[in-house]
């Protein structure tokens, strides 16, 4: 199972998603996601899912079932955007709250064994060099974090010639 | 005076290591010289109260806790915030000094975040003056009542009098990159076990901390 989670307006957004297959399950933003607070919830109160209930409370589960994460995000200072960096603080119940040691540091446990494969698409006018420099070694760290591979890392000034692998 | 803004991007607010770390920060600007004032930077709403303060500091003071590899998310919509207001403002541009605290021990995990403000700067004409990356961050919340300088904040008393030294001198200086003084293996069995208590202390049984939820599709 794909797992696609964008930041697009939602005449991009039907563009991009027609070009998955139907199984593909997308997170976008409605308008209505909470941010992370810190409680750490997601770990001791309801371990797996975030404490805070709404349609993004079981990201955890959607990461440890997929078999490949797509992001497509505004690049914002070689970063993602609020709503996809939101997504993803929302989904630290993805990971153990124990560590283990990956490649030379401290990094959290994995809680589900089949890890995924992570590519994304960073799309924005005028991205710097240093910030594609920067979202690359972030992606780099984010797979480790995640003991997931990462497929790919582009960068598009438009949205609009964007499809999915369905 | 020099007016300076300390700001906090924990959504834990006064109770984070952040606001420790500014307290910590703070301390070494003497008050004489420094109008200290702090600010909660927690939800991704923004105050045009707190955002009037912050155009016209000199000195920026940025705190906030290590996110997936990154900006907490409701402290990117303020940075996003910042540069939009700072694009408009040419008159006068703080020096940015940011304190990036992790829950990994080793605090070069914070580097890439480090890079993600300096790009801001870059975008928002600021001056860049210097990132500290802080690992173990747990430890903070043991560690509550412990001064800067005494252990186990030895190393960080020392590289906090560094940047504390440039902020004064309103120099640019590396990013410096320091952990609490006490072993790795030390600080894991102490996080892992304090994983344990809380479980506990919530009413759940040891084995639910392994717990794996089935997918449920949306």
């Amino acid at each position: 199972m794909i797992l696609l989670i964008h930041d697009l307006g939602a005449e991009e957004a039907k563009r991009l998603e027609s070009t998955y297959a139907t199984e593909t399950v997308v997170v976008s933003d409605d308008g209505t996601i909470r941010h992370c607070v810190g409680c750490f919830g997601c770990w001791t109160k309801d371990p797996g899912s975030c404490v805070i209930k709404d349609k993004y409370s079981d990201m955890g589960a959607l990461l440890g079932a997929c078999t490949q994460l797509h992001i497509v995000s505004r690049c914002v200072y070689g970063g993602f955007s609020p709503f996809v960096k939101n997504v993803l603080d929302r989904s630290i119940s993805y990971v153990h709250p124990d560590l283990r040691m990956r490649e030379g540091q401290t990094h959290h446990r994995l809680r589900y064994d089949r890890p995924f494969r992570i590519s994304v698409w960073f799309y924005g006018e005028g991205i710097t060099e240093n910030e594609r420099e920067t979202a690359l070694r972030l992606l780099k760290a984010n797979s480790i974090n995640m003991g997931c591979p990462l497929d790919g890392v582009r960068f598009v000034e438009s949205t609009v010639n964007l499809k999915g692998r369905a | 005076m020099i007016k300076t803004a300390l700001l906090n991007g924990s959504p834990r607010g006064e109770r984070s290591a952040s606001r420790m770390i500014l307290d910590f920060m703070e301390e070494l600007l003497p008050k004489e010289q420094y109008e200290r004032r702090h600010f909660s930077l927690k939800t991704p709403y923004i105050d045009p109260t707190v955002l009037g303060e912050v155009l016209s500091s000199q000195v920026l003071l940025i705190a906030f806790p290590l996110y997936v590899d990154g900006v907490p998310s409701h402290m990117i919509r303020w940075l996003m915030e910042l540069e939009r207001v700072f694009s408009l403002q040419v008159k006068s541009r703080p020096s940015v000094y940011a304190l990036v605290n992790c829950g990994f021990y080793e605090a070069d995990q914070t580097r890439v975040t480090l890079d993600i403000l300096r790009n801001w700067c870059e975008r928002a004409g600021l001056k860049w003056g210097q990132g500290m990356g802080i690992g173990a961050g747990g430890a903070f919340s043991t560690f509550r009542n412990t001064p800067l300088g005494k252990w186990p904040f030895r190393d960080l008393g020392g590289a906090m009098t560094a940047m504390g030294l440039n902020i004064t001198r309103q120099l640019s200086g590396p990013d410096l990159f320091v952990s609490p003084d006490f072993p790795r293996v030390a600080y894991k069995v102490a996080v892992e076990y304090s994983w344990r208590r809380a479980i506990k202390h919530n009413g759940l049984k040891l084995r639910d901390l392994h717990r794996r939820i089935p997918l449920v599709r949306p």
